[in-house]
C-alpha cells in the first residue's frame, strides 16, 4: 500500500473517529498537504463534527534488515540508553532485546550497566550520538545527544 | 483554515525477536525534516544504529508527518461520529474499490423515510469530486467515480 492521509474527527460527546484516504506515490510533502486539504475542505463542508488534525502516513517506508533474529533475542529485555544535554536535560532510548555489548555486572538483578568507554571500544559511541542528534524531543526541543550510561530493564511476564 | 505540516515527523521502527514478538521504537524528527527523502535518510541512519545495539531483527519502519489543524471548529450538539455517510468509489481497475465513511454528515443531506443520499446533492457531489481528484485505491489506482448507493449508516444502532 502507498502513502495514506488520515483525518481525525471529534463529535459533541467527545467521541473520536478517523477517515483514511490512499494517496499516490512519489509526490512532495507540499503536494500531499495540498491533497489532504482538498479532501479536508470537502469533508468538512459535509459534516457537523470537528476536525482535530491529520497524518500523512508512509508505512514501510524504511526497509527491514535481512536475516533472522538471534536465537536468544527477547523483546522483554530492553537496554535503556540515557543521554544528557548541555543544559542538564536528560532523555533516553529503549532498545528492545539488546545485543551483548560488554556490560559491567555488579551481581544485582538490575545491576548491569553499559559504560561510555565500553560502547566506544565497540566502535558504536559516535554512531549512537550522531543518530540521537538527528531526532528531537516529542515537543520539538533538541534531543540531548551525549551518551551517559546504559542499563538493562527486564519485563517479567 | 487548513491542515499544516508544522509539527515535524514521527518515525516508528519495529523489531521482532525469536519468539515472533514485536516491539516498536519511536523517534521524533524536527519540522525541518519536511520531505520524504530527508525523513528516509535520518530513519535509515537510526535503523542501522539500532541494528548494532539489538539482537532482534528490524522488520521495517514507518514515518508519519503530523498535520496540525488550525481551525478549532464548533461542536454541534447533534454531531455523532458513529453516524456515517457511506460513499463507494470504483477505481480505474473496476475490481478495485474505495469506500469512504464520512463521520457525522449534515442532516440537510438526508431524504425523508430513506437512508439513501442523493448523489446530486451539491455538497455530496463536491466531496465525491474532491475524493476522485485527490485520492486513489489502496493499490494506487486512480478513482473514477461513485459506484453504488450513497447512504447514511449508523453504527451501534439497530435498524428498524
Amino acid at each position: 500500500m502507498g502513502p495514506a492521509f488520515r483525518l481525525y474527527w471529534r463529535d459533541y460527546s467527545g467521541k473520536s473517529s478517523q477517515q483514511t484516504f490512499w494517496l499516490p506515490d512519489g509526490l512532495t510533502i507540499a503536494a500531499y498537504v495540498a491533497r489532504a486539504n482538498a479532501l479536508r475542505n470537502a469533508a468538512k463542508a459535509l459534516s457537523n463534527a470537528v476536525i482535530t488534525g491529520g497524518d500523512l502516513i508512509f508505512d514501510n517506508l524504511v526497509a527491514g534488515l535481512a536475516g533472522p533474529p538471534a536465537a536468544e533475542s527477547d523483546i522483554r529485555t530492553n537496554l535503556i540508553l540515557f543521554f544528557k544535554g548541555g543544559a542538564g536535560d536528560v532523555a533516553s532510548w529503549r532498545v528492545p532485546s539488546p545485543a551483548a555489548l560488554g556490560y559491567d555486572t555488579d551481581g544485582e538483578w538490575r545491576g548491569t550497566r553499559l559504560q561510555r568507554a565500553a560502547l566506544d571500544a565497540l566502535g558504536l559511541l559516535d554512531d549512537l550520538e550522531a543518530a540521537a542528534a538527528l531526532t528531537v524531543q516529542p515537543w520539538g526541543d533538541p534531543f540531548p545527544s551525549t551518551f551517559s550510561i546504559g542499563g538493562l530493564d527486564f519485563t517479567v511476564p | 483554515m487548513a491542515l499544516a505540516n508544522t509539527l515535524g515527523a514521527t518515525f516508528t521502527l519495529t523489531l521482532r525477536d525469536n519468539n515472533g514478538k514485536k516491539s516498536p521504537m519511536r523517534f521524533y524528527f524536527p519540522a525541518a525534516v519536511n520531505t520524504v527523502a530527508l525523513a528516509l535518510t535520518r530513519a535509515n541512519a537510526i535503523r542501522d544504529t539500532v541494528a548494532a545495539l539489538s539482537n532482534a531483527v528490524i522488520v521495517g519502519g514507518s514515518v508519519n508527518f503530523t498535520l496540525n489543524e488550525d481551525d478549532g471548529g464548533t461542536y454541534v450538539p447533534e454531531s455523532e461520529v458513529e453516524r456515517k455517510l457511506i460513499v463507494p468509489f470504483v477505481g480505474a481497475n473496476v475490481r478495485q474499490r474505495f469506500v469512504s465513511e464520512l463521520p457525522s454528515p449534515l442532516f440537510s443531506i438526508e431524504q425523508a423515510l430513506s437512508d439513501t443520499v442523493d448523489q446530486a446533492n451539491a455538497l455530496v457531489a463536491a466531496y465525491a469530486a474532491a475524493v476522485v481528484a485527490n485520492a486513489v485505491t489502496n493499490r494506487g489506482e486512480a478513482l473514477l467515480n461513485i459506484s453504488g448507493e450513497t447512504y447514511i449508516d449508523h453504527r451501534n444502532r439497530e435498524k428498524a
